[in-house]
Parts: structure tokens; C-alpha cells; sequence
């Protein structure tokens, strides 16, 4: 269909301490699209995942976005949630303040719309908008998913990377959630979902692209992925999260 | 520790009230009574006076006079410690004495702790050359003991400065030398804040750093620079103490506990009249309520 | 060794580094010696000038400074303009005094200090303890300069010891006996209130240094191994307490010349403090440089000596290094 690359990593290479942990990795993101980034622990995933949102920089290639070299100025329009977002979160920080703070920094509306829109954002995750005013610590784990989630979101981005960011959710909110950020991908936000959980990713996404070992695999069309793997990795893979899947 | 609280509380506050307090003001001098013993208050029923020891003349206490709260009915007198050499209430005097010193005290600290902020921040967050520069800086002033430390600062200043001036300069140079600790401290705050996960996903959203430290990295070090207070501020009265007893501070006829303590210097005078000892005693009291807070926190930690 | 020889390379570092910077302060101020004489009128401005030129104040900064640290290293601290004498031997004795002093106080301190501490940690939670700290803390809010008043106004109305200076003044007529004794009782006081400041500072270190050995793992282990509770503390605990209070005793060796200056001006005792203080007021900064270098040495070589203790104890530190 050859949709424009919103988001893509050229040629990307990385070691840490000798170990190379990204090695020539390419992969891009179009507009609107949602793809899936899975693999072992170990294979570089996560840490593709930052260099996508420039936590990180390559030794090697480059991250591009909307056709030019990715800077910081940009950074606000590609958001990345990890798997334990609590941490990502000031504990003296309120909900409110949590969810509204990217707006504060990019001096985004009033301070009055801006509590505003952090209300509207909580209770589109499932929060009550009464809760605003709590501290982050006073959250359960999978509420302070949920804030990182609605804190992401609120500034709007082109492009979201969700690292692991489902393990704390259950069925009921991870719904929701998805349905928020297919709402936004048909405003043009692009999704990366990272996960080692290929059967759980597979229900959701249009793509997926395999890592093994610092290197892409595999990549296409989920339904071909899962009906002719072919490598071995992408095989293991699938066996093992169908093992972990409850029988419904 | 609450209890020691409450108790500094009530002892800044009477400090603070020391212009309704003093029952005279702090330069009135009564010639005819020098170094006259505590006033010794007796009772008639309800009804508080003084008895004049010469002429057995009894003047009544009143409250509410011109302002301040004790008075007596002249021509009696009310020396609640007594007075000095030149006739001035030594109450009234520890009363304004008092104001001075902790507020030399307190604005010196104040100095301190910003300083150390500003500069421990900068030096934590940025690291590098800033960092560098300000841990050599720290070591140099630490490699010289404090109290000379201060002594030379003060030496290499002008000697004959008028009350205003000295009293900047003690501000100045007190809260100004003793930068480092506070510093340090915040620097560690802010070494391992500028790592912290919420710290690195407000630079995701934009942030500068001057928002990472003020919104993420400062609040932390809060609870540092409390505890850094508690343990500054009666070292410092101290250091004002020290300094305006041994003729570089505060000078006459503004009264600071150090330069009061200066006529006690004359021993066979403190022999007869005790009660020109009031100003070191006064201290003890401050002393006590901030060393049981300072360990009370430590111990809270 | 490497870790030796840093370390003391450092310490030089920091000595040259605050060596330069106190002559800059010097430098920089305003009006020197020859600006209290001008105070003087009988005294014309040309004549100070003339004095100024003689004694080589008019050179560049760089040049004076080189000569200044040159002469110090040779232990020439210069010429004392306020006692028209060199500066080196007025400083030396009154050194020997200060010395004198604050060795006997550092030693006495340490000696009530350890006991009392250890007493104390293995007493906590007891009544005695509480009274213990109700003490040290009562005698840490007692400004040095107020309990030094204080006994010499008792040493006046008493007379039992001498109220103030070194030496009676039949000092030199008594025999050695005479002598020791006459010092010894000049000494009492000042080192008195010396000791009294740095007890309650160094109780409480050991009683929470102990405490903190006595609440170890390996104490709580070696407890219920059967090791009966002296032995435990004095065989066990209290080497394993050492390790920060050596820091703290290289500490105390750094202050010998630094900790009395307030107690010796107000009891008369004649060393670093008084010479430091005059010198201050004649803004005779030879003397003024002079004093803080060497007291400024001596806390540098009490800091360097912890380190070297430390590291030679704590096996840790070596291996890190």
C-alpha cells in the first residue's frame, strides 16, 4: 500500500560494553499503522524501542522521523511507556499533575484547561476524575499504568511505543485502552507494541517484525507470520506464548 | 521532639516580640542604678510590685505600658536580670540582643542553604566541568578550619564598619563560607535524580533542564536542607557570638548576646554582679531545642 | 602505595591551592598594616609610603607570592610588620603552647569519651543511658565561651586555680618541679572547658558507632553462639566500631591547632589563638597568613592521616582502590 514512513530506524547498530545488542536493524512505522515488535528477553527489543524515542542514541545509523534525523525537538510527538511505568512517575506528584505534566512543559492552554484535559484523559483510562487530586503512590500498579498510559495520550502524539505496557492491565481496561489508541490511530498516530507475549500481540496488530539476538528476523503481515513462520525464532516464539495463553 | 518544637517556637516568638516584650528599650541607660541586681517582684495579693531597698518605696508592676508589656510605676525600676555597667536592662537587652543574633543565625543559614542548593544542584544535574570545579571548590574551603576560616575572611575586610554593614557582612561571610555541606548534599539528590525514570520521561516530553530541577530534582532535597538547617543555624549563632565578643561584629550600643558578653570579660565585676552572664545562658536554651530536633530527625531518616 | 601517594599528592594540592588563594584574599583587602598607622596623625602619608616600598609591598602579585611560599617552605613565614621580628619563631612558641593545650584536652577527651560510649550503647533503652544523653546533650548546648567565663570567675572568687596566662609570675625563680606544677595548674582550666566541648561530640560518635556494631549481624550471630556478653564487646564489637571513629580521631589530630582559639583569647592562655586575633586587629596579615597555613596544614595532615588509618584497616577500602 506504501503508506509514508512516519517513524523508521536505518541501519541502526548499538553495543553496550562490547556486546553489541543492536545489530544493522531496520524498521519503520507509517502513519495510522500499528506494529508489533516481539521477541525474547535479551534481543534487543527494549532497547530498539528507546532509540525510537531517542532515550538512547545508536553508535551506528539513524532514526528518522517524518523524513529527517530525529532531535529532541521532536521527542514530544513520540512517546514510549514501559513496562513498569510506575517508576516513571513522581510519587509526590497528583494524578492531575502526573497526566497534565507534558502539557505544562510544552506550555499547552491555562492551567485550568489543562486540569481539564487531565480529567478528560483519566476517565477515558477507566480513572474517576475525583481521583485527580490523589497522590501517585496512593495508585495500585496497574492505575499508574493507566496514568503513564492517559499522560502519554494527552499530549497527543504522532507515534506511541508501548513497551510490556499490558502486563499489569486486565482484560477489561486493556480493552479500553486499546480502543483509545485505535481512536487516535484513525487521527494518524502510529503504535509500536513491544512484547516477548506473540499471541497476545498477534489479536491486535497488522504487522510484526521477529528480533532475535540484536537483529530482525522476520517481518510482515501478522497473518502470514503466524500461518507460515519462517524462522525458527518466530516458531519458538509462538509455541511458547501458547503455552502461557489460558483456554478460553 | 515535638516537645522541642514547641519550645524553640515559643523562643524565636518571644525574640520576635521583643519590642512589646522588653519592658525598656535596649540604649536606655539609668545612671543611678549600674549594675544593679534583678528586680525582685513581690506580690500583695494579686497585686505585683517592687519594693525600692533603700527607701522602702513600693512601685506598682503594670502591663500595657506605652506599648510594652511590663512597666512599673516610676520612679521605681524593673530589672528583671538586673542591668549593666552603664545602667541599660539587661532583660530588655537579652530581648533585642536576641534579635540580632538569631537573625545573623537564621539569614546566615538561609545563604547557606540556597547556595548549596543552587550550586550542589548544578553541580549533581550537569555534571562535567560545573561538577568538578565546585567539588575542588569545596575541598579548598574545607581544608582550612572554620572558625579561622571565618576569622580571615573577616580580617581581609574592612574593621571600622558601621552596625547596618556589619551586620551584612557577618550574613555575608558566615552563610557564604559554610556553602559546602549543604552542597554536597544536594548534590547527591541530585545525581541520582537526574537518573530517576519520572525525570527521564518529563525530558521526553520536552523539558528543559532548568523545569527538571525545579519541578523534579529541588522538592527532593527539601528533607536534606530541613535537617542541614536544624544543625546550621545554632552553629551560627554561635559564630555571631564569637565574632561580635571578640570586636568583629556587631559593635554598640546595638546589643547582640556576643558583644554583651564582652563586660562579662571584666571577672571580678561577673563576680560581684552574676547576672552579666544572662547573655551566654540565653543561648542555651536555643542550643538544646535545635540539637534534640537535628537528632530528632536523624533519627526519623 | 598508589593510593598512599594520591592521597598525599592531593593534600599537597589542596595546601598549595588554599595557600594561594588566602594570599589573593590578603591582596585584595583593603588597607593593610600601613593603613592602621596612617590612623595615626604623626605619621605622614609619604612616610608610609616609603615604609610600604621598604618592605616590598609593591610588588607584583605573582612575585610576592612565589617569594612568600618559597621563604614558607623553608619555614620563613616572613616578617611580622606588628612585631618587627620574623614572623616564624613568634609563631613556633605560641604553637608549642596551643599544642600544649589542646593535646592534653584531645588526649583526656578521648580517654572519658570511649568508655563513656561504650558504656552508654551497651546501656540503651536503660534509664542510665537516658540520663547519660540528657548530660552530653546539656553539655553540648553550653557555649565554649560561656563555661570558660564562668570558671574563671570561680577561679577569681575560689582562688584555687589561677584565672588566666600560662605561667605565675615567679615562673622562672621555681624549680622544674616548681615549674611542671605551676603549668599544669595554669593548664587545668582552659583544657577543663576544652574537654568538656569535645566530649559530648565524641561520647555520642562512639555510643553510635558501638551501637551500630552492637546491632550487627555477625554481634547477633556470635550472641547466639554463646559468646558471653564482655568478651562479645570487647573482643568483637568494639574492633569492628573502630573503622569510623578513626576518622574521627585523624579528625581530632587535625584540630590540635584550630580547636582553642576562642578559649585561649578569653583565658588568656598564650598561643595561636590571642597572636591570630591581635594580629587580625593590626591587620598584620604575615602573622594572619602564618596561622592559617599551619592551622590550615594541620587539618590537612589529620584528614590524610584518617584516610591512611582507614585504609589500612578497612580491608574494603583496598580492594575498591
Amino acid at each position: 500500500m506504501g503508506r509514508e514512513a512516519l517513524l523508521a530506524a536505518r541501519g541502526v547498530s548499538k553495543s553496550y560494553g562490547g556486546r553489541a545488542v543492536l545489530r544493522d536493524v531496520s524498521l519503520e512505522v507509517a502513519s495510522g499503522a500499528v506494529l508489533g515488535l516481539v521477541g525474547a528477553s535479551g534481543s534487543g527489543k527494549s532497547t530498539l524501542a528507546r532509540c525510537l524515542a531517542l532515550f538512547e542514541s545508536p553508535d551506528a545509523g539513524e532514526i528518522l522521523f517524518e523524513g529527517r534525523p530525529l532531535v529532541a525537538r521532536a521527542r514530544p510527538a513520540i512517546q514510549l511507556i514501559l513496562q513498569q511505568p510506575a517508576a516513571a512517575l513522581n510519587p509526590r506528584f497528583t494524578a492531575e499533575e502526573i497526566v497534565s505534566e507534558p502539557l505544562e512543559i510544552q506550555g499547552i492552554g491555562t492551567r485550568a484547561q489543562r486540569r481539564e484535559r487531565a480529567r478528560e484523559m483519566m476517565a477515558m483510562v477507566g480513572l474517576e476524575r475525583a481521583a485527580a487530586g490523589r497522590r501517585a503512590l496512593e495508585f495500585s500498579g496497574g492505575e499508574r499504568q493507566r496514568l503513564a498510559i492517559a499522560r502519554a495520550l494527552a499530549i497527543e502524539p504522532k507515534v506511541l511505543i508501548l513497551d510490556e505496557s499490558f502486563s499489569g492491565l486486565d482484560a477489561g481496561v486493556g480493552a479500553t485502552v486499546i480502543g483509545l489508541i485505535d481512536d487516535a490511530r484513525r487521527r494518524g498516530l502510529a503504535c509500536i507494541v513491544v512484547s516477548h507475549d506473540v499471541a497476545m500481540v498477534a489479536q491486535w496488530v497488522e504487522e510484526i517484525a521477529v528480533m532475535d539476538d540484536g537483529a530482525i528476523v522476520e517481518q510482515g503481515p501478522v497473518a502470514r507470520v503466524a500461518a507460515e513462520p519462517r524462522h525458527e525464532r518466530t516458531r519458538q516464539l509462538w509455541e511458547a506464548s501458547a503455552a502461557l495463553a489460558l483456554p478460553l | 521532639m515535638k516537645a522541642a518544637v514547641v519550645l524553640l517556637v515559643a523562643l524565636h516568638a518571644a525574640i520576635l516580640l521583643a519590642g512589646v516584650l522588653a519592658p525598656y528599650p535596649y540604649d536606655e541607660q539609668h545612671r543611678d542604678y549600674p549594675y544593679a541586681p534583678p528586680s525582685h517582684i513581690h506580690f500583695a495579693g494579686l497585686r505585683p510590685y517592687v519594693e525600692d531597698a533603700a527607701t522602702g518605696r513600693r512601685d506598682a508592676v503594670r502591663f500595657f505600658v506605652h506599648g510594652r508589656l511590663l512597666g512599673v510605676d516610676s520612679p521605681g525600676v524593673l530589672f528583671l536580670c538586673g542591668t549593666d555597667g552603664l545602667g541599660r536592662d539587661i532583660f530588655s537587652r537579652l530581648l533585642y540582643g536576641g534579635q540580632v543574633s538569631l537573625l545573623t543565625g537564621l539569614l546566615a543559614t538561609a545563604v547557606s542553604l540556597l547556595a548549596g542548593l543552587v550550586l550542589g544542584a548544578s553541580a549533581g544535574f550537569f555534571g562535567g566541568w560545573t561538577d568538578r570545579v565546585l567539588m575542588r571548590s569545596g575541598e579548598l574551603t574545607m581544608a582550612v578550619p572554620w572558625l579561622y576560616l571565618l576569622l580571615a575572611v573577616r580580617a581581609f575586610l574592612p574593621l571600622h564598619i558601621g552596625t547596618g554593614e556589619a551586620f551584612l557582612l557577618l550574613i555575608a561571610i558566615i552563610g557564604g563560607i559554610g556553602w559546602v555541606r549543604p552542597a554536597r548534599l544536594v548534590r547527591g539528590v541530585a545525581l541520582s535524580g537526574r537518573e530517576q525514570p519520572f525525570v527521564l520521561a518529563a525530558r521526553g516530553f520536552g523539558a528543559s533542564n532548568f523545569y527538571l530541577l525545579r519541578r523534579h530534582v529541588a522538592p527532593q532535597a527539601w528533607g536534606v536542607l530541613l535537617t542541614q538547617a536544624t544543625v546550621l543555624i545554632p552553629q551560627y549563632v554561635l559564630a555571631e557570638v564569637a565574632l561580635s565578643f571578640l570586636g568583629l561584629g556587631i559593635g554598640e550600643p546595638v546589643p547582640s548576646w556576643g558583644n554583651m558578653l564582652t563586660e562579662a570579660r571584666q571577672y571580678y565585676v561577673v563576680v560581684q554582679h552574676p547576672w552579666l552572664l544572662a547573655p551566654g545562658l540565653a543561648v542555651i536554651p536555643f542550643l538544646l531545642g535545635y540539637l534534640r530536633v537535628a537528632d530528632g530527625l536523624l533519627e526519623r531518616q | 602505595m598508589k593510593y598512599i601517594g594520591g592521597r598525599i599528592l592531593h593534600s599537597l594540592f589542596l595546601l598549595f591551592g588554599v595557600s594561594l588563594l588566602c594570599f589573593l584574599l590578603a591582596d585584595l583587602a583593603p588597607g593593610d598594616y600601613y593603613s592602621e598607622l596612617r590612623l595615626d596623625p604623626t605619621i605622614s602619608a609619604d612616610a608610609v609610603a616609603a615604609m610600604r616600598a621598604r618592605a616590598g609591598l609593591n610588588r607584583p602579585f605573582v612575585v610576592r607570592y612565589g617569594a612568600w611560599a618559597a621563604a614558607a617552605l623553608r619555614g620563613d613565614f616572613g616578617y611580622s610588620l606588628a612585631y618587627g621580628a620574623p614572623a616564624g619563631p613568634i609563631v613556633r612558641e605560641r604553637i608549642r603552647a596551643t599544642l600544649l593545650l589542646t593535646g592534653t584536652a584531645t588526649l583526656v577527651a578521648w580517654l572519658l569519651a570511649v568508655p563513656w560510649g561504650v558504656w552508654s550503647a551497651d546501656r540503651r533503652g536503660t534509664w542510665g543511658d537516658a540520663a547519660s544523653r540528657a548530660i552530653l546533650a546539656l553539655l553540648l548546648a553550653i557555649p565554649d565561651l560561656l563555661l570558660a567565663i564562668v570558671l574563671l570567675v570561680w577561679a577569681v572568687e575560689s582562688g584555687a586555680l589561677p584565672a588566666g596566662g600560662m605561667v605565675s609570675r615567679d615562673f622562672a625563680a621555681t624549680g622544674t618541679a616548681g615549674k611542671l606544677l605551676d603549668v599544669a595548674r595554669h593548664l587545668a582550666l582552659p583544657a577543663g572547658v576544652l574537654v568538656l566541648g569535645m566530649l559530648p561530640v565524641l561520647a555520642r560518635h562512639v555510643r553510635a558507632s558501638v551501637g551500630e556494631a552492637l546491632d550487627s549481624e555477625f554481634a547477633a550471630s556470635a550472641r547466639a553462639n554463646g559468646i558471653p556478653h564482655r568478651r562479645l564487646l570487647f573482643r568483637h564489637v568494639l574492633p569492628a566500631a573502630l573503622n569510623p571513629l578513626i576518622s574521627l580521631f585523624g579528625l581530632s589530630l587535625g584540630t590540635l591547632l584550630s580547636a582553642s582559639l576562642l578559649v585561649e583569647v578569653v583565658m588568656g592562655w598564650p598561643g595561636l589563638g590571642p597572636l591570630f586575633l591581635d594580629a587580625i586587629m593590626a591587620r598584620d596579615f604575615t602573622i594572619v597568613l602564618a596561622v592559617v597555613m599551619l592551622s590550615t596544614l594541620f587539618l590537612i595532615a589529620g584528614n590524610l592521616a584518617a584516610d591512611l588509618l582507614l585504609y589500612r584497616a578497612d580491608p574494603r577500602i583496598r580492594v575498591r582502590s
